[in-house]
């Protein structure tokens, strides 16, 4: 079993060392080898299980606005913020892309 | 004898009656802190200030005549990814590092409500990732059996703290075995409730679909007590039970006489330790004498449990500490635009275990592998809960050793991932399945000649939500084995004392 | 090139918000534009240890936009995770729904006929809002963020690519606000950004089997936008085709300034969102029971409207979709007729008068500031002539301005029309005497100089005299 590293280190945005790199690859390697011995079960037609307990049916809640947390708060968390706003270093190449998610 | 010594159940009767008050005994337990916490680091953080207002607090209720609630002043251990108000909560992660939580946990609010006195945050694994407490960005904790030796893990700190008498009880959460493994490396009684019947809000989740938080005790009726106080219906975690919480100190009498235990023979194959299997088949000996039917029995899909454990976990990990980006909490390394600050804060803020298991989730999610990993791995999930719902249809409980092996050496296992998994192959059927399983101390091991007795667990699993059955079982053989186990316990606590410090070794993968 | 060789495919994914008073997943309030970073708490903040808890009223609302757009509702439907990285996702992943999705199979029918269907609709929670620093953003190094919309539950409505032109995705895209608008699940505001729209679009040559690149279009956020941004895409796609060039899979955005599209990314591998079902949302169970309550509590729909109008009331069918551009005019219109308004003229007033007041003063349809009772007075002033339709255009003025009664401004400023004999009779005597010349060349028989004394005779009224009544006693009282 082969793994790209590299794609899936940039998939979770993790900075690593080329020492780090080949010591997380030799890892996988070994962990999924050993993983292999799944494929041996068959598993056709059988139902995936996603959560474990007793609830089956998503819990909806009543529609009632309620108290979050003071602003000041939340900016005291944020490791910097300017004025009502959390601050975060502006994207890479300045100019071609808006902001904002998808 | 000291009051720390007198176990909770003495200790809360006695401040109900007013003979000592929960001031007092805070006093003791902070004084047995300040004693061995040096030896064994089980906290990440002590939080004596708010411990004397919370005591306090207790004590004015008493005075006033109001009820206290069932814990009274009781002391409790919080594991570090159980969000307490004002205090910080760094999941033993860099990352986390002086982050002061805005809200309490679920599990907490319940224990305040009940009279419970916080004494600070525990030790454990970054992120609940590990098997021996080795993982934290704030040091090992060391063994109160022997200090050379890991408390297990991943709530290492919660554990070898009530072990060393530090606290009376404490809350660890268990995705693979978290509290159940540490509780049988230290001789603690520890509790995995049902998966829904703990809320899970507030606890920084590692695995969603397999974390539960459950409680550590110096016996069974301490877990039972502090289960009942954090059980229940939680608005605010959609996957808790509506079920009624029963009074889990009253049923622990209940007659065990004429129950059905099954031993599954694919988890006999897996224990490693002849000390642990030997101590295990006297407690079946044991058992049996108390007019419970032991049975050999089958759970065929065992082998496969810590495979598909190591999937999904991950992929779950993955998705949850995605959070972790320095953007509105936490530590932000400096970067010069958004990508350098995402790598670098991640790259900085985790250690090596939970990269490892951040890259494996990534990876199993990831586009081209999610139906060979991820969803195989959900698929045999549901084998496994069929081959338990099958073996509880003929049993009313099973029972295994709740670890392979006996505390393990500092350093021992930490550079081989695949070593450490497999301290939790006996424990990690029990999540995926989503039962309740109790770990109750059942005999010490000696691997090394020269080396000290460590403690073994013997690990009862239950029916979904018959945590009672499971307790009833785990009281009843307790009472048999107090003679020989409580003495033991005494002596090492007292051996303790008389230890060395330890330094605080922080491995530097972290 | 000719044009007409080319065929344009496009396919809208439409967001909407739904019109909920707390958000998704947690109770934090949903208001549009109250100041930054007040409305969050540790759910919506992605704090570690929240839980999300789901809307019931987002689930509701969810299943009315799906009815209302013809869709198949799923009863058993279900949330993913979809992960990525971006400050605005507090997260770093969206709950949203991708394998089960709430709804699938819907239409939105166009005036020609053609069906454009719906392919999915599902729910999801939106993100923060994320802005620059400085005015520069070339400079600024900073990003600046908002989480008041993180966590406001959307729809998000995906087509199939039906549409085949500009016009046509204006048209789906205004049937389908209105429609969202009377079922009650949106404000559908594209400049608040309760309405968003993003474009697939790709070109080939007309009876070509295989659909073109499909190419996506951001920031679009006027429908004017949408339809100029096609029209952009329709052009540069027919032309790379055109030149045998190849058409880039990638992200484009729209410039409205320059009126040009420009890439954004290359649509890569690694946008691999990793989607799995999130582990803390059981399913969505729905029951037919549910459905059906949701169906029974669903207000007309604009076609339903439409129809009324145009065949029991009898209103032109222009008049009929001019009055339901906005469900609240529908309901002002409709209360004017329970009150005996006659249909023509009240839609004559609401499409003149009215609309011409409350656009100049940049009012939105919920505060219409007359009420369908004093239009419908002010109608009846009319029409029993105690003032005229020019001196109507006034009141109503003050009707606005006053919100007082028409018939009280009438009376306060002595607005009714002067029919007295007595009282017409002084002004009528007074102009004869002041004009002899214009009388003497009526008499002589230039009957067209009658209507300069009319006007006269009104100026000295102020307007209010009645014509029809002054026209008769300036022939007797000249010619007798």
């Amino acid at each position: 079993m082969k793994i790209d590293v590299k794609h899936v280190a940039d998939l979770a945005r993790l900075k690593l060392s080329e020492d780090e790199m080949r010591r997380l690859e030799k890892d996988l390697e070994s962990i999924l080898l050993r993983m292999e011995r799944l494929k041996a079960l068959d598993v056709e037609g059988v139902e995936p299980t996603f959560g474990a307990g007793d609830v089956q049916r998503l819990v909806l809640d009543q529609d009632r606005p309620a108290p979050g947390l003071p602003r000041e708060e939340v900016l005291k968390l944020a490791p910097s913020s300017e004025g009502p706003y959390v601050s975060v270093p502006r994207e890479g190449t300045p100019g071609d892309a808006p902001q904002g998610s998808e | 004898m000291e009051i720390w010594e007198l176990g909770a159940k003495n200790i809360r009767e006695q401040v109900l009656r007013k003979e000592i008050s929960a001031q007092e005994v805070l006093d003791s337990f902070l004084a047995r802190t300040a004693e061995v916490e040096p030896k064994i680091h089980a906290y990440i953080e002590l939080i004596e200030p708010q411990a004397r207002l919370d005591a306090a607090r207790v004590d004015a209720l008493i005075m006033r005549g109001e009820d206290p609630g069932p814990l009274a002043g009781l002391p409790v251990a919080l594991k570090d990814n159980l969000n307490l108000k004002g205090v910080q909560c760094t999941c033993a992660s860099r990352i986390l590092e002086g982050y002061i939580s805005p809200y309490d946990a679920t599990a907490v609010k319940k224990l305040r409500k009940a009279g419970a006195v916080f004494t600070g945050k525990t030790n454990c694994d970054e992120f609940a990732m590990g098997s021996s407490t080795e993982n934290s960005a704030f040091g090992v904790t060391r063994n109160p059996w022997d200090l050379q030796r890991v408390p297990g893990g991943s709530s290492g700190g919660s554990a070898a703290a009530v072990a060393a008498g530090m606290a009376p009880l404490s809350l660890g959460s268990d995705t693979g075995g978290s509290i159940r493994q540490p509780a049988s490396f230290t001789g603690v009684c520890g509790l995995k409730p049902t998966y829904g019947r703990v809320s899970r809000y507030g606890l920084v989740a590692f695995g969603s679909s397999l974390d539960q938080i459950g409680p550590f005790g110096n016996s069974v009726w301490d877990c039972a007590l502090a289960l009942e106080a954090i059980a229940g219906e939680d608005p605010r975690d959609g996957t808790t039970s509506k079920r009624p919480v029963p009074r889990y100190t009253e049923g622990l009498k209940r007659p065990v006489k004429g129950l059905v235990a099954g031993v599954p023979r694919e988890m006999m194959e897996l224990v490693t330790d002849p000390g642990v299997r030997r101590e295990f088949e006297r407690a079946l000996k044991i058992i049996s004498d108390l007019g419970v039917t032991v049975v050999e029995t089958s759970l065929p899909t065992t082998e496969y449990c810590l495979d598909v454990y190591y999937i999904i976990a991950p992929s779950e990990a993955s998705s949850n500490l995605a959070r972790f980006d320095g953007v509105r909490y936490g530590r932000r390394a400096k970067a010069r635009d958004l990508d350098e600050m995402y790598y670098e804060t991640r790259g900085q803020g985790f250690g090596i275990e939970v990269q490892r298991r951040i890259m494996l989730g990534t990876f199993a999610l990831s586009a081209g592998y999610y139906d060979a990993y991820y969803l195989r791995a959900a698929r045999i999930r549901t084998l496994v809960r069929r081959d338990f719902d099958k073996a509880f249809a003929a049993h009313d409980v099973l029972l295994s050793p709740t670890a392979p092996m006996v505390a393990f050496k500092i350093g021992e296992r930490v550079d081989d991932p695949l070593a450490m998994y497999a301290a939790d192959v006996l424990t990690v059927p029990v999540n995926l399945a989503g039962i309740p399983a109790l770990s109750v101390p059942c005999g010490f091991s000696r691997p090394d000649e020269s080396g000290p007795e460590l403690p073994c667990g013997l690990q009862i699993m239950g029916k979904p939500y018959d945590e009672e059955t499971v307790l009833a079982l785990g009281y009843a053989f307790e009472e048999a084995c107090s003679d020989w186990f409580v003495p033991k316990t005494a002596a090492m606590r007292k051996s303790l004392s008389s230890q060395e410090e330890c330094e605080v070794v922080v491995r530097d993968t972290i | 090139m000719s044009e007409t060789q080319y065929e344009l495919n496009v396919g809208l994914e439409v967001h909407v918000e739904l019109a909920t008073a707390s958000k998704m997943f947690c109770r934090c309030k949903t208001k549009f534009g109250d100041p930054p970073n007040t409305n969050v708490c540790p759910v919506c903040m992605g704090l570690p240890g929240a839980l999300p808890v789901a809307n019931e009223e987002a689930v509701r609302l969810g299943v009315m936009a799906a009815l209302a757009l013809n869709c198949r509702v799923n009863l058993s439907s279900r949330f993913d995770r979809k992960n990525y990285f971006y400050p605005d996702l507090p997260k770093a992943y969206q709950i949203s729904q991708f394998e089960e999705p709430l709804a699938v199979s819907g239409y939105v029918e166009l005036a020609s006929g053609k069906r454009i269907r719906i392919r999915r609709l599902h729910l999801e929670e939106d993100a923060g809002k994320s802005m620059h620093a400085g005015d520069d953003i070339t400079t600024a190094s900073y990003s600046l963020l908002d989480y008041n919309r993180s966590g406001v539950p959307l729809a998000e409505i995906v087509s199939e690519p039906d549409i085949s032109s500009p016009e046509e995705a204006r048209e789906y895209l205004e049937k389908m606000q209105r429609t969202l608008r009377f079922a009650g699940v949106s404000d559908v505001k594209m400049e608040e950004g309760s309405m968003r729209v993003d474009c697939n679009v790709s070109v080939r040559r007309k009876g070509e089997a295989q659909m073109g690149v499909p190419v996506e279009l951001k920031n679009l956020s006027s429908f004017r936008a949408v339809t100029r941004a096609l029209a952009y895409e329709y052009d540069r796609q027919s032309r790379l085709i055109e030149q045998g060039k190849r058409i880039a899979r990638e992200t484009r955005h729209w410039d409205e300034d320059k009126g040009v599209t420009v890439s954004l990314r290359a649509k890569e591998s690694s946008q691999d969102y990793r989607y799995f079902p999130d582990p803390d949302l059981p399913r969505l169970e729905l029951d037919e029971a549910f459905i059906e309550s949701v169906q029974r509590a669903m207000p007309r729909l604009p076609n339903q409207v439409v129809d009324f109008y145009v065949n029991v009331l009898g209103l032109p069918k222009y008049d009929a979709e001019v009055l339901t551009v906005d469900p609240n005019l529908v309901k002002f219109f409709d209360r004017c007729v329970e009150l005996g308004g006659e249909p023509k003229p009240v839609s004559n007033w609401l499409m003149g008068d009215i609309m011409a007041y409350m656009n100049a003063k940049g009012l939105s349809y919920d505060t219409i500031p007359v009420t369908p009772e004093n239009l419908v007075a002010m109608l009846g002033l009319i029409k029993d002539g105690v003032i005229s339709g020019k001196i109507a255009k006034d009141v109503l003025i003050k009707m606005f301005e006053t919100g007082k009664a028409p018939g009280d401004i009438v009376k306060e400023e002595g607005l009714e029309q002067v029919s007295d004999d007595a009282s017409l009779s002084v002004i009528v005597d007074s102009v004869i005497a002041a004009n002899p010349e214009v009388v003497a060349q009526f008499k002589a028989g230039k009957d067209k100089v009658l209507g300069f004394l009319v006007g006269q005779v009104m100026k000295a009224s102020k307007g209010r005299a009645n014509p029809a009544k002054v026209n008769i006693m300036l022939r007797e009282k000249i010619l007798s």
